[in-house]
């Protein structure tokens, strides 16, 4: 199958380098500034650092959610990365209450609240992720490092109150463990940057263009 | 366990990239020297971060075109996250730094004059974004931190200075000696150690590392986040790759990166 991978620049984050990876992997992506065009896309990249809040005001002004939505359910594969990871839940408590995209039925929170002493933050640098050995994760170690740059998480509760087997988890410990990568069907999410982890995150990248074959 | 990091600055200015020594520049190569003499994707493979500093004096618009002209052909085969920075005193030159693919930026004089700027980056890009490089020299056994490139004195470092570290939008926190700097003998992790007993961000030391075992002495101060050395030297051929891995044996606690299986031929 031809891929089109879409990448989405909100302005919420450096595109740049995902564009560099997925080229060093051997495609052309495009990049998109909204989800106009998205019916012609394979794959959709949300890439991301930034303030939770403000893309959340962006997704509502573009009407982003209802559009990813239906992009999933008819065969598009979704990978949220760090901020774009994120964005795939309910809410999140950066600057405020916000809605995101809630592919995930939880929320991200600051660091310091799940764990009230005093982390240097953020999190910056590679940890271990432990992975669920999903497709994606294909010839990766477990566990292996990543690349993370962060102040807010996905914190660990979710595992107690999710009930859906299908989703799958990957964990890294940062005083703390988190959630640092969720799947489920054709949504991914990585809190951490692929695309500043060296070989392991470009096998990760190849992995999720490669998901279909 | 928290991974600690090993990260290397290239210093850029006019076209070519230097050596420095107490913040007087040699001139090495241009970036086509880079390419051939220096393997440069195989040494990207053994560092956590890149750091390619514009170390020109006020650069204005044409200095800063070239230095990105540079950087857009060095990091079309590296993935490792990157900080850009040196001369940034506007929303502008720090925009320009991000839209140029870095994921931080350096700063150091609008830390001390333009708080706004740091307030205003943190709100669009996060504080993590702002990597505050702190140079500083000893001077009548005080420390005392300096700014425009090492020519102006700026403030004594002590717990206030700390403690306004700690409150401002940023992130990672450089400390370079500029004595040290290119010196080769040894990083200043005594005198770190004693000036950032507060610190309360992500500790980072620059200045003097030459051998593997300055490196992985510093690594082993447990406030310490990581090392940045701007020592070509240590960069080419395999002279990273072996530091990392002697600090690997040494029990450091640093991320494994998997070397081999694509090829990056810059």
């Amino acid at each position: 199958m031809k891929k089109k991978i879409y990448i989405l620049d909100c302005g919420f984050g450096n595109i740049e380098s995902v564009f560099n990876a997925i080229s060093y992997l051997g495609h052309k992506p495009t990049v998109i500034l909204d989800l106009n065009k998205i019916k012609f896309a394979s794959h959709l990249i949300l890439p991301g650092v930034g303030n939770f809040f403000k893309a959340a005001e962006k997704i509502k002004l573009l009407n982003i959610k209802a559009k990813i939505k239906d992009f999933v359910s008819n065969g598009g594969l979704v990978l949220g990365i760090c901020l774009g990871m994120q964005l795939l839940f309910k809410y999140g408590e950066e600057s405020g209450k916000s809605e995101g995209l809630d592919f995930f039925n939880y929320k991200c929170t600051s660091f310091n609240k799940v764990k009230k002493f005093n982390l240097p933050l953020p999190h910056i640098g590679f940890s271990k992720v432990t992975h669920p050995n999903t497709k994606i994760w294909k010839g990766i170690e477990n566990p292996s490092d990543f690349y993370f740059v962060h102040s807010y998480i996905i914190g660990i509760d979710m595992l107690k109150k999710n009930n859906n087997p299908n989703i799958k988890f990957g964990l890294t410990e940062y005083f703390t463990k988190f959630i640092s990568y969720i799947e489920h069907d054709r949504v991914f999410g990585a809190q951490f940057h692929p695309e500043k982890s060296q070989n392991n995150g470009l096998k990760f990248l190849n992995n999720f263009i490669n998901y279909n074959d | 366990m928290i991974n600690k990091r090993i990260i290397y600055s290239l210093l850029y200015s006019n076209g070519f990239f230097h050596l420095s020594r107490n913040f007087r520049l040699q001139k090495v190569g241009d970036i086509n020297w880079i390419k051939s003499n220096y393997g440069f994707g195989e040494a990207c493979n053994s560092i956590d971060e890149l750091i390619i500093t514009l170390v020109t004096y006020n650069p204005d618009k044409t200095e800063y075109k070239e230095y990105f002209n540079n950087i857009k052909v060095l990091k079309k085969n590296f993935f490792v996250p990157l900080t850009l920075g040196g001369g940034i005193r506007d929303f502008d030159n720090a925009k320009m730094c991000f839209d140029n693919g870095a994921d931080k930026i350096l700063i150091n004089t609008a830390f001390y004059n333009n708080n706004k700027l740091l307030n205003k980056i943190a709100d669009k890009f996060g504080a993590q974004a702002n990597t505050l490089m702190i140079d500083y020299k000893e001077i009548n056994k005080r420390f005392v931190s300096f700014t425009e490139c090492g020519k102006t004195s700026a403030e004594v470092i002590n717990i206030d200075f700390i403690e306004k570290i700690n409150k401002s939008d940023v992130g990672d926190v450089i400390f370079n000696s500029i004595d040290r700097d290119g010196n080769a003998a040894g990083l200043d992790i005594e005198a770190v150690k004693k000036f950032t007993k507060n610190l309360k961000k992500p500790l980072l030391i620059m200045g003097g590392a030459g051998k593997p075992e300055h490196i992985i002495n510093c690594l082993n101060f447990k406030k310490v986040s990581g090392v940045v050395t701007a020592n070509l030297f240590n960069f080419l051929g395999d002279g990273l790759n072996k530091i990392r891995n002697e600090a690997i044996t040494n029990g450091i606690p640093l991320a494994k990166f998997d070397t081999n299986l694509i090829n990056l031929n810059v």
